[in-house]
């Protein structure tokens, strides 16, 4: 019995030693040099691994009534007014908590500001991992250069927008091991808010009220399988979709006309109701892979297919005296347009690349990728027309069809002629057709048929001359030999280069120039299209910025247009020339003041400028400055003044000026 | 049951130890399999010796996982897993005996990366991108040693860190979003990589997919998706930026030129369509005078631009 309690006692003695073992093992052994640290650090290294971290800034803004024109301000800046939690970063790393090993949280701009972000991410590690995101983007767009500037009233701008664009990404990741990850998640878009839109009616248009309300959501899973040297990922998922405007107005309107008349007639509309429900919904498969079956070969491949689908609603209520151009010169009171249909889009695309590298100094790529589309659509409209003596009905029954295919195939060869540097050189072929119906007025092509061809080559250079100096330059030259539309790519040469110097640790140089020079010299067409831009930019961290530093950069850059074009009503050739020549710089330099203990203060100015001439020229400045001033180690004092300002000397009544100033504290948790 | 049927009643003894061989067994092969690395490597512990504040620092990366994943093959190597074999390097402390992928060629530190990261879905338009072909390392926008506030995992979860990263060298797109009217970038509510996919994708410009092949810009302009039963053709077979300018631009709706009749009017003019030239596109009807502002603003009477599912002539 003693000797059987001796080798329990034994076989206890084990396990524990093996435990204090595996605790001394996890410890890391202390060392010497630690005694000797300050307390300062010590408290350092304390909060640094305390759960929570990050910053939380709260404060208040303002912004002054702005002079010039509200609605062009709002529809370019729209900052809001008053207290706000401003920015939220915050990283959460409990020990021992079961849920999660990190949590990430940030958010900016919440308090009623016009945009705010929220973005949470979970994780446990080799578990599962989340990751979510919120992001509400205001959409306000009343500008009055974008309407009939010969109309008056509420209703100056016909296409104005005041709305709420909200999108919703979640997606989950769960770990069952490292071979398979399966994965779910769902995104929801949705916009809504007011709008004014244009009832269009034979021979005038009427500006009306609209209630926008739209929103997709989209579900998919998959699951990825990794097996070492291939990968494979097979995802599927569904959309659905709504749309349900309403366009209404009681009011009587006499549309862009205003008092001119028709046949002696004035046309004016007294209730208009337009009820938008279009519902949709869709399907896609995604298959991607990986292989890399020898060290001297990379493959990669995908199969993408879609097939959203809509199934349109509409009926139209309008009142008044009111014109219909089918059916010669009747003029009715009152009319009722009923539709319902149907459309289908199947579109698949693939794509094949793969690398091989017969030597360590030379690498061979080939890509394969095409992508087709096919619309089928239907749809019957049913119109009646009542007159005070008569009335009239009519069907129509409507079949349209599009069809696009794009394919594209490149090979290209690197070679690295030395250690710094590799050249490049390949070529690609370019084709596709596409068939769709033909413009209204074209009695000789319903169906039009065109059709794309290009040959581009391709070639670049990777030069690194010394450690400091990176020349980067890539080129594209084409021969286009047919393309869709007058202002596509037809025989063009694309140059992008870029120069990095890196003078001493502290200050970088960073120059890039790119050009694309594109023409069609068909007849009827002569399109000649130049857009150059030419950027510089600066960083220098003296003593790593530790006292200032300066970012900046300038940028000249212009664009030129030139195609030939005809004036619709007279069909009499013109030129529509378009020029833009601007300069834009930036800069932002920080400055440490000197002070004491923690308070030692810091100060940012800098800002940004646009100036174009041409054919909208514009000034658009927005100077800052930014003020911090740390009260404790953990709670610092920020003021921050901006200025915006906005010229258009073609559109005098679009400009505005204003300042804003925010200031709150922060919090260093 | 036979088994322990078998054996003898004074045996009482056996199934503890038998329990405790095997709980010390694995202890024992774990213990065997960190004393033997491979050869030519010398172990994290070994570059702690020297660089003790960088390993201290790199516990705090997700890469430091590789250290204690058996999985993976990087066990106790896990600075080792980018830069190589480094017992040669442990003993003569030259710095050209390991090797650090900043200072690589950009397809050798890539390779290094890929070795366990090209097997990702994000990769998979790798050929095609942009940064693939200029060869951009990842490393240019990766930094695998910085810790808190400077870690790329800190950067890049933000949208300002996002952008500053892409502005650093797309310093002409940085240029287009000072203009007047752009997409919220300069107010943090979205950031490049909304739109781009910087490893690549199979769309021009990095520009993602979503909905497995739909332009990304369908994201957020989900009712531009369609089908509609009216398409307009360059929505379809033509990228958004054929109209659009995304960056930024001087006309109100984006688009690349300063007024919307000359954006519509420069491929709406042809007698034929297709013209002798190939190209697609047509004249609009005579009631379009463009001596009257009513008419120079095309998109107010052709609203549904995108695609209509009522209107031929996009009208509603």
């Amino acid at each position: 019995m003693k000797r059987e309690r001796m080798r329990w006692l034994l076989a206890a003695l084990l396990a524990v030693s093996l435990n204090a073992q595996e605790v001394t093992e996890a410890k890391p052994e202390a060392k010497p040099e630690a005694a000797a640290e300050s307390a300062e650090e010590e408290a350092a290294v304390v909060t640094a691994d305390s759960p929570v971290r990050g910053v939380i800034d709260v404060g208040a803004r303002w912004v002054k009534e702005p002079l010039g024109d509200f609605q062009t301000y709002r529809s370019i800046v729209n900052l809001g007014q008053g207290i706000r939690l401003s920015n939220l970063d915050l990283n959460i790393e409990p020990t021992g908590f079961k849920l999660f090993d990190s949590m990430r949280l940030a958010g900016s701009n919440w308090g009623g500001d016009p945009y705010n972000t929220l973005r949470m991410n979970l994780e446990k590690r080799n578990i599962y991992r989340f990751d979510g995101t919120y992001s509400n983007i205001a959409y306000f767009n009343y500008l009055p250069s974008f309407a009939n500037t010969q109309a008056t009233g509420a209703f100056f701008n016909q296409r104005a927008y005041d709305t709420q664009i909200r999108n919703i990404d979640n997606e989950f990741q769960l770990f069952p091991g490292t071979r398979f990850t399966p994965y779910l998640a769902y995104t929801r878009n949705t916009d809504f808010g007011n709008g004014i839109t244009t009832l269009v009616a034979d021979r005038n248009e009427y500006p009306l009220r609209n209630l926008i309300r739209w929103g997709q959501d989209t579900y998919r899973g998959g699951i990825r399988a990794d097996f070492g040297r291939s990968h494979l990922t097979v995802e599927h998922g569904g959309t659905s979709f709504r749309d349900d405007q309403q366009v209404f107005s009681t009011e009587r309107l006499t549309g862009n006309r205003g008092a001119a008349t028709l046949v002696g007639q004035s046309l004016f509309l007294t209730d208009g109701r337009q009820a938008y429900s279009m519902r949709g919904d869709g399907r896609f498969t995604k298959v991607l892979f990986v292989a890399n079956p020898y060290d001297w070969v990379d493959l990669y491949g995908q199969v993408l297919y879609a097939n959203p689908r809509t199934t349109p609603g509409f009926f139209q209520n309008t009142m008044g005296n009111l014109n219909d151009a089918t059916s010669g010169l009747l003029f009715f009171s009152r009319g009722f347009d009923t539709l319902f249909g149907d459309a289908r889009r199947p579109h698949t695309s693939g794509t094949f690349s793969m690398e091989i590298r017969p030597h360590s100094r030379i690498r061979i790529r080939e890509m394969y990728e095409t992508d087709r589309i096919k619309t089928d659509s239907s749809a019957m409209l049913s119109t009646t027309l009542l007159t005070p003596t008569s009335s009239l009905g009519r069907q129509t029954g409507f079949i349209d069809r599009l069809e696009a295919s794009h394919t594209r195939q490149t090979v290209e060869g690197l070679v690295d002629v030395h250690r710094r540097l590799t050249l490049r050189a390949g070529y690609r072929y370019e084709w596709g057709d596409s068939v769709f119906r033909g413009g209204v007025l074209n009695q000789i092509n319903p169906q039009e048929r065109i059709n794309l061809e290009r040959h581009v080559g391709l070639a670049g250079i990777q030069a690194r001359p010394w450690d400091r100096l990176t020349i980067n330059v890539g080129a594209e030259v084409s021969n286009g030999v047919r393309t869709y539309y007058r202002t596509g790519l037809q025989d063009y040469h694309k140059i992008r280069a870029q120069v990095r110097y890196r003078l001493t640790d502290n200050l970088n140089f960073n120059g890039v120039h790119v050009r694309l020079d594109n023409q069609n010299p068909a007849p009827g067409v002569d399109y000649k299209f130049l857009a150059q831009s030419t950027s510089m930019n600066v960083q220098w961290l003296p003593r790593g910025g530790s006292r200032f530093s300066i970012l900046a950069d300038y940028t000249r850059s212009s664009i030129r247009s030139d195609i030939d074009y005809l004036e619709p009503h007279i069909l009499q050739p013109a030129r529509s020339l378009y020029v833009d020549n601007a300069h834009t710089g930036s800069l932002l330099a920080d400055l440490n003041l000197r002070g004491s203990g923690v308070v030692r203060p810091k100060l940012t100015v800098g800002g940004s400028f646009v100036r174009t001439a041409g054919s909208r020229p514009s000034s658009y400045y927005q100077p800052t400055g930014r003020f911090l001033l740390p009260v404790t180690e953990k709670v610092h004092f920020y003021s921050e003044w901006k200025w915006f300002g906005l010229a258009q000397p073609f559109y005098l009544f679009e400009g505005f000026r204003t300042h804003m100033i925010q200031t709150g504290f922060r919090f260093n948790l | 049951m036979v088994f322990l049927r078998s054996i003898p009643p004074r045996a009482v003894w056996l199934p503890p130890v038998l329990f405790l061989a095997l709980a010390v067994m694995p202890g024992a092969v774990f213990a065997q399999e960190e004393s033997t690395l491979p050869e030519g490597y010398a172990g994290t512990e070994a570059c702690a010796m020297c660089h003790e504040d960088v390993v201290e620092a790199f516990k705090k990366n997700r890469h430091y996982q590789l250290e204690s994943n058996l999985k993976r093959g990087w066990k106790d190597r896990s600075c080792e897993s980018c830069h190589g074999p480094g017992a040669k390097h442990a003993e003569s402390a030259a710095a050209e005996d390991i090797r650090n992928p900043l200072k690589l060629k950009p397809v050798d530190a890539d390779q290094g990366c890929l070795s366990c990261h090209r097997n990702q879905p994000t990769q998979i338009g790798r050929l095609q991108n942009g940064h693939a072909r200029s060869q951009t390392a990842c490393t240019s926008c990766h930094n695998v040693h910085k810790t808190g506030a400077e870690s790329t995992a800190v950067i890049q979860s933000t949208a300002a860190g996002v952008v500053k990263q892409c502005a650093s060298c797309h310093t002409d797109v940085w240029a287009s979003f000072q203009k007047p009217h752009r997409h919220r970038i300069n107010e943090g509510v979205m950031k490049c990589t909304d739109c781009h996919n910087p490893h690549g994708s199979n769309l021009a410009k990095n520009v993602r997919t979503v909905h497995a092949n739909e332009p990304g810009c369908l994201k957020c302009h989900s009712d531009k998706r369609g089908p509609f039963v009216y398409e307009h053709a360059p929505v379809r077979n033509q990228p958004c930026s054929v109209c659009h300018e995304p960056h930024g631009s001087s006309n109100p709706r984006m688009l690349t030129r300063h007024e919307v009749a000359n954006q519509c009017l420069e491929c709406h003019a042809n007698l034929l369509s297709p013209s002798p030239a190939g190209v697609a596109g047509g004249v609009p009807p005579a009631i379009h005078d463009l001596r009257q502002p009513r008419w120079r603003q095309c998109t107010m009477c052709h609203q549904k631009i995108h695609g209509s599912n009522v209107s031929r002539g996009l009208l509603r």
